[in-house]
C-alpha cells in the first residue's frame, strides 16, 4: 500500500507531536535510521515479563532479567550476522 | 510456579483476573511482587509500542492479524483500538471502508499514521505484550491453590538448578 501521498500530506501540515498518539519519528526523524535501537526496550520488557512468570523465587530477579536481556540482544546480533553471511555468500553460490 | 506439578489445579478466578489486567492474576495468589513485575513487563512493552508507533500500532480494522496477538493484553488493547477508531483514525489511501465523520471542532486531531520500521517496531512490541500476557494467563490458570503454596513455602524444598542464598533455608 502506497503511503507516500499520506506522508506528504502529513508533512505539509506539521503539527505538534503528541506522545502515544503520533509516531515518535515525528519528534525524532532520525529514528527511522536508528530503528534497531528498539531492540533494547523489547529485550528488557520481554525478559522482565518472562522471568516474572517463570522464576519460582524472585530472589535475584533483576540479575536474571539483565542476563536474559543480554542473551536476547546477543542472539539477535548473531542471527543478523548469520543471515548476512548466508545472503551474501551462500545464496550467490547456489545461484551459479 | 507450583510447589509440585501434582498440586497444580485449574484456577478460573486467577485466570480471569490475569486476562482482565496483566499481572492481576498473581494478586489472587498474594504474590504482589510478581504481579508488579509481570504488569510492568507486559504493559511496559505495550505502552512502548504505542510510544514508538503511535496509536496507529493498534488497529483492528487494517491490521487484524497483528491485533489478534495484541488482544492478548486484554481489554486494554480493545479500549485503545476503540479510541483509535472513533477519535484518531487516519484512513489509509485506497481503503474502501467509510470513515466516521470528523468530530466537530476537533481541529485535525487525527493521529499521524506511522509507516516503515517505526510502525513495524511498535506493532511488534504490542503483539509481544499480548503473547506474554497469554503466558501469564496460562500460568495463573494452572497453579497450586494459595493455601498449598503457602504451606509449601514454609517447608524446605530445593528446586533443581536453583541455588539457595547463603544462610537462608533452601526453597
Amino acid at each position: 500500500m502506497n503511503h507516500l501521498p499520506l506522508l506528504l500530506a502529513q508533512t505539509a501540515q506539521p503539527r505538534a507531536y503528541r506522545p502515544f498518539l503520533d509516531p515518535i519519528s515525528l519528534a525524532i526523524p532520525q529514528l527511522h535510521d536508528w530503528w534497531w535501537l528498539t531492540l533494547l526496550p523489547i529485550a528488557f520488557f520481554v525478559a522482565m515479563a518472562y522471568k516474572g512468570v517463570r522464576l519460582q523465587s524472585l530472589h535475584n530477579f533483576w540479575r536474571h532479567v539483565i542476563t536474559m536481556t543480554a542473551q536476547i540482544v546477543l542472539a539477535m546480533i548473531a542471527l543478523a550476522i548469520v543471515l548476512y553471511l548466508f545472503i551474501e555468500l551462500v545464496v550467490p553460490m547456489l545461484d551459479r | 510456579m507450583s510447589a509440585s506439578d501434582t498440586d497444580a489445579t485449574f484456577q478460573p478466578v486467577a485466570a480471569a483476573m490475569a486476562a482482565v489486567l496483566p499481572g492481576l492474576g498473581y494478586v489472587w495468589y498474594a504474590d504482589i511482587k510478581r504481579a508488579i513485575y509481570v504488569a510492568i513487563g507486559v504493559l511496559g512493552l505495550f505502552l512502548c509500542g504505542l510510544l514508538i508507533a503511535g496509536i496507529d500500532a493498534v488497529d483492528r480494522a487494517e491490521d487484524k492479524w497483528w491485533f489478534l496477538l495484541q488482544a492478548g493484553v486484554g481489554p486494554t488493547a480493545f479500549v485503545v483500538d476503540h479510541v483509535h477508531q472513533t477519535q484518531f483514525k487516519t484512513p489509509s489511501p485506497g481503503t474502501r471502508r467509510t470513515m466516521p465523520p470528523p468530530v466537530p471542532g476537533a481541529g485535525g486531531r487525527q493521529a499521524n499514521k506511522s509507516v516503515g520500521r517505526v510502525n513495524e517496531a511498535g506493532m511488534l512490541m504490542a503483539a509481544l505484550a499480548g503473547m506474554l500476557n497469554i503466558i501469564a494467563v496460562i500460568d495463573c490458570a494452572w497453579h497450586a491453590p494459595i493455601n498449598k503454596r503457602r504451606r509449601a513455602a514454609e517447608g524446605v524444598t530445593l528446586r533443581v538448578g536453583s541455588t539457595p542464598a547463603p544462610g537462608s533455608p533452601a526453597r
